[in-house]
């Protein structure tokens, strides 16, 4: 046998790192810092090309920060410029005139023109095209440059969906130079450049120096990921996060409530958590059958349990920042009573056997054994079912509609045209709600906010879904930070209204 | 101390069988109103969760749903490990070589990491967490019957009998199961208090007993968004967790030293 | 000797290949193919079928595992079509905290489990020792890592509640360390315990022990003389085998303190579908706990020349 001492100097080494290591105070890294901001969110996407994926995650950092786009729209909804400093529309509202604004640069030093509106549609349109999105563009018709600084779109059939859509992610404008690169080293004309991106951990934003708009107070924001809430939480709370912009789980709201350390600012997102009938069953192709399932479940108690009474209760598809919204949240109200009238009417009161497959999201599936619940006292039958999400659900789910209902949470900015789809997968065909939509797209923007608002009623009065809530958007600060922007409008966080002391 | 690791198996198994017939509440019932009640009120004799419902009832209806996957994941390991352990066992040459190969490569495979593949390819589900899980524990129980099966046909008596004209199976069977049974059911509760932990993490993951089934991971996962605020909610069900790992390692203990002659002497 | 090296290195190459085989098959059979997944709910028939001809899921099984195969000879383990990134650096990338996580969970445990083992085989302090390993045993892996993130970083502060910083940074790498690998130490620990002081009292008991003690030697120096050496090689063992548990412990501690290791990013994979991603991760993995045993294998050889004989 060798001699011990090495084994023991080893040991006595361990020891020593270890006992430094416990008797060190946590290091703020950049916190006191106002140069710095520190975001921390909770699922890293895996690609950062938002041209190939629906992941919500990658328009939350880049869109209005990396990314800019010819509209924006503001806290309220209302579309507002944004690249394109004024538009023009023709009298038959199918050409668009777009007048850029000039001396714009990208973040890689190329000068922005209308060539590269022209190129990023056309991106869009192209026959090969992947893009998820692509279906919003499906009314455009033609993209030219007049001059470097004008654009004009033509479009098949008058839309102002088309308008407000331009303003989501299926509107960025890209370097054509930098498409190659979107996966991991996108290139935009905003506030702020792409630093760098330790995959697992982090990505850093750069200040764009030579931005056209106001600058940023930030040197570099850094988003960090934390696939656990709670570690997410103990992040915050051990002051390494400046920033949460989406608190996964109100529950764990009171540990920030103490001592005044904490800033917590709530709004709306345009996630509505739809609970989805397949309206391929001959059951729910019932519309009383439908009612008495909306009416059999006390939305304002689902909240509160489910979701610790934060968010909106909605009663159709529309988020408080469309132009259109009104408060529909009581016009199919809770009433067990009519419920079971409904049902005994269109001939279920025997039992209804329903089944409910929900993806494995906490939300989901705290709200599902909610509603289940609810559902077993007017006698349906609900064999509920977790199913894996995204790979399953979409697949099995959304893709072949092997489901009766299912509750899902459609964050998507103006998702209620889904209504007017057939082939969507509820199956929801209602030739009224397909009619109003058509007529609401191509009208004046009056008759647009009166038409989509028909549009609502019609389908709440249908129970085409039974809307639970609309999930609010729950942000927590540290003291120091402000003008942290409520509200989820384009699916972009915009940082630009933040400072930090 | 002794006696323990019986006690605390007996209570599980007394609380699984319990609530097949009785539970103070249905552990599915929602009450919106009686949401996060602290323990002892309204008859809540643990309080109530996040949903209003009874914290107690699904502790106690959770014995169940840790009891079968534990039951279900040793039944795989045994029907699988041990014909493979005593036929290689009994017959040695390269089926033995190739059994303990085999198992070689299954103790590869991390449980938790099948898991993983078998959630994505089935759904997540009580179903692909015990067979994970018992998948597993199957290259354990083959090498253990395998050396005990060594170790029995070195025997005389087996010579004799294999002298005697008695086949392979019926030596088997009268001889060979019989001498391997009790280090097998030393395995069994090593594989269960195994299965018990491993049905909790699957469930951390959100990839074990799915809703609306109680179960004690399950409800770690549901309550961990109440750690801060109500950490009670957490700490039940992995109480409940942890004495069921304790009974059975214990139990597994005392049963190995009443079965090895070799370990009752020692200290 | 050489031999016995050689037929445990053939028997390794065989299983990693038999290893290959069953991973392919096993991912290949996962529903939900990468395509739907990537394009999302909105997208239409023929740009999944598209993308589906451009990654190649639309050929044969047989022809995808030889293209997979031949590829990570070459150390080429395919491009990821999510990322659109070659697989093999991005699974480097995350190895490195994955490896600081096990290798010093697995130190920790070894630091606790050795002498702990050792006295618990003393008659006055074993019960105690007993109690720690089976509460150590009796908790899960993640509970620990809660509890100690609580209580060492939201309550006292003072280390970082969650991910990583490199080894460039020892400082900072071990302040980002400590929880995770205190946790899997811990538990890991408690159950090398167990083994430990079976088999120091088994050593104790031999001939040569008992001889030492009628010369003369203390308890100790008889141990540390005589009997630690002979311990060491089922204790290896062990150690071995016990690694695909600390694997498994590994990826719920990083889901817990989020270390952007290989476990995260596996689970990230299975969730997008990112075929090739899962299978080079779990591909690694177990070479590498093949690769491991072996060379405890090997270790054992080393230390034991009696197991040098032909099997």
């Amino acid at each position: 046998m060798r001699s011990a001492a090495p084994r023991l100097a080893a040991l006595a080494a361990v020891a020593g790192l270890l006992l430094t290591a416990c008797s060190q105070s946590a290091a703020d890294q950049g916190r006191g810092d106002p140069g710095t901001l520190l975001v921390g969110g909770e699922v890293e996407p895996q690609t950062l090309d938002l041209t190939v994926t629906s992941n919500a995650s990658i328009p939350s950092m880049l869109l209005g920060n990396v990314y800019e786009t010819l509209v924006d729209r503001d806290q309220k909804g209302t579309v507002t410029p944004g690249l394109a400093s004024s538009w023009d529309i023709d009298r038959d509202r199918r050409r668009y005139v777009f007048h850029l604004r000039q001396g714009v640069r990208f973040g890689n030093g190329d000068p922005f023109t209308a060539r590269d509106v022209v190129f990023s549609f056309d991106r869009v349109r192209a026959a090969a095209s992947r893009h998820p999105f692509k279906q919003q563009f499906a009314a455009v018709s033609d993209v030219k440059a007049r001059d470097d600084h004008t654009v004009e779109v033509d479009l098949k059939r008058p839309s102002n969906l088309w308008l407000l859509n331009l303003s989501g992610p299926v509107g960025v404008i890209l370097n054509q130079r930098a498409v190659g690169s979107l996966a991991d080293r996108p290139v935009g004309t905003g506030p702020f450049t792409f630093g760098r991106w330790d995959r697992g951990n982090q990505i850093v934003l750069a200040r764009n120096d030579a931005y056209w708009g106001a600058k940023t107070q930030f040197k570099t924001v850094t988003f960090r990921f934390y696939n656990d809430p709670n570690a997410l939480g103990n992040a915050m709370l051990a002051g390494e996060l400046d920033l949460i912009t989406n608190v996964p789980a109100p529950q764990s709201l009171p540990q920030f409530r103490d001592g005044g350390r904490f800033r917590i600012t709530t709004g709306h997102t345009n996630g509505e958590v739809v609970l989805g009938f397949n309206d391929a069953r001959p059951a729910l192709r019932d519309r009383r059958v439908r009612q008495a399932i909306t009416q059999a479940i006390d939305r304002a108690a689902l909240l509160k349990t489910v979701w610790a009474g934060y968010g909106t209760l909605i009663g159709s598809m529309v988020p408080p920042t469309d132009p259109w919204y009104e408060d529909l949240s009581k016009r199919v109200p809770y009433d067990p009573a009519a419920s079971r009238r409904l049902l005994d009417a269109a001939g279920y009161g025997g039992g209804l056997k329903l089944r409910f497959r929900v993806p494995n999201r906490p939300y989901a599936t705290q709200a599902a054994q909610f509603v289940a619940d609810q559902l077993g006292r007017i006698g349906v039958r609900v064999q509920m079912e977790q199913v894996e999400f995204p790979g399953r659900w979409l697949d099995e789910v959304f893709t072949k509609g092997d489901y009766d209902m299912t509750v899902i949470m459609h964050s998507e900015p103006l998702d209620i045209v889904q209504y007017g789809n057939p082939s969507y997968y509820w199956h929801y065909d209602n030739p009224k709600v397909q009619r109003e939509l058509a007529a609401a797209d191509a009208g004046t923007p009056a008759e647009e906010v009166a038409g989509m608002r028909e549009v609502a009623r019609t389908i709440a009065d249908d129970a085409a879904s039974c809307w639970l809530w609309l999930m609010p958007s729950i942000q927590v600060s540290a003291r120091n930070v402000t003008g942290v922007p409520p509200n989820v409008v384009t699916g972009g966080y915009d940082l630009s209204s933040i400072r930090k002391s | 101390m002794r006696r323990t690791g019986f006690v605390l198996v007996g209570l599980v198994v007394a609380a699984g069988l319990l609530s097949l017939l009785w539970a103070p509440f249905d552990p599915a019932r929602v009450e919106p109103g009686g949401a996060l009640l602290p323990p002892l009120r309204d008859g809540h004799l643990l309080g109530t969760d996040g949903l209003g419902r009874d914290v107690f009832s699904q502790v106690l209806v959770g014995a169940r749903a840790t009891l079968a996957v534990g039951v279900a994941a040793v039944l795989i390991a045994s029907v699988l490990g041990v014909p493979l352990g005593v036929a290689a066992g009994m017959a040695g040459g390269w089926p033995s070589e190739l059994v303990m190969r085999t198992t070689d490569l299954m103790l590869a495979f991390p449980a938790l990491l099948l898991a993983l593949v078998l959630a994505a390819a089935f759904g997540a589900s009580a179903v692909t967490g015990i067979v994970a899980v018992g998948i597993s524990s199957v290259p354990v129980f083959a090498r253990v019957s395998r050396a005990a099966t060594l170790q029995v046909m070195a025997q005389e008596y087996v010579t004799a009998a294999r002298a005697c004209g008695r086949r392979a199976p019926g030596v088997a069977v009268r001889h060979v199961l019989p001498n391997v049974a009790p280090v097998l059911l030393v395995q069994a509760t090593v594989a269960f208090a195994i299965a018990v932990t491993a049905e909790a993490a699957l469930s951390y993951l959100g990839l074990g007993v799915q809703a609306p089934t109680p179960s004690w991971g399950r409800m770690l996962h549901e309550n961990q968004a109440y750690l801060f605020t109500n950490p009670e909610l957490v700490c039940w069900p992995a109480l409940a967790i942890g004495l069921t790992v304790l009974g059975f390692n214990l139990a597994g203990d005392v049963l190995a030293d009443r079965l090895d002659p070799a370990r009752r002497a020692r200290p | 000797m050489v031999w016995a090296v050689l037929r445990r290195t053939l028997v390794m190459a065989v299983t990693v290949f038999a290893a290959s085989v069953v991973v392919f098959a096993a991912c290949s059979a996962l529903p939900g193919d990468t395509a739907t997944v990537l394009l999302g709910e909105r997208a239409d028939p023929a740009s999944v079928a598209a993308l589906r001809h451009e990654i190649g899921t639309d050929r044969p099984l047989a022809v995808q595992y030889a293209d997979w195969a031949t590829g990570m000879l070459g150390g080429d383990f395919g491009t990821s079509v999510v990322t659109r990134r070659p697989v093999w650096p991005q699974i480097a990338d995350r190895l490195q905290v994955t490896a600081s996580l096990v290798v010093t969970g697995m130190a920790l445990a070894v630091l606790l489990a050795v002498p702990l083992g050792v006295l618990a085989s003393r008659r006055r302090i074993g019960p105690l020792v007993s109690v720690f390993g089976q509460l150590g045993m009796a908790v899960p892996v993640f509970v620990a890592g809660i509890l100690l993130s609580y209580v060492f970083a939201v309550r006292l502060r003072v280390l970082p509640a969650g991910g990583y910083a490199p080894l460039g940074d020892p400082y900072q790498w071990v302040r980002h360390m400590a929880l995770p690998a205190l946790s899997l130490g811990l538990v890991q620990g408690a159950v090398l315990v167990r083994y430990v002081r079976g088999e120091v009292l088994e050593v104790m008991e031999k001939e040569y022990i008992r001889t030492a003690l009628a010369t003369g030697r203390t308890w100790w120096g008889a141990l540390w003389h005589h009997g630690l050496r002979n311990a060491v090689v089922p204790v290896l063992t062990v150690i071995g085998v016990q690694f695909v548990v600390l694997l498994s412990g590994a990826v719920i501690v990083e889901a817990v303190f989020t270390l952007p290791g290989v476990g995260q990013m596996l689970l990230r994979a299975v969730e997008g579908r990112d075929l090739l991603l899962v299978q080079g991760v779990v591909m690694i993995l177990i070479a590498l706990v093949l690769v491991i045993n072996y060379l405890v294998d090997l270790l054992c050889l080393a230390v034991d020349p009696r197991l040098r004989r032909p099997a």
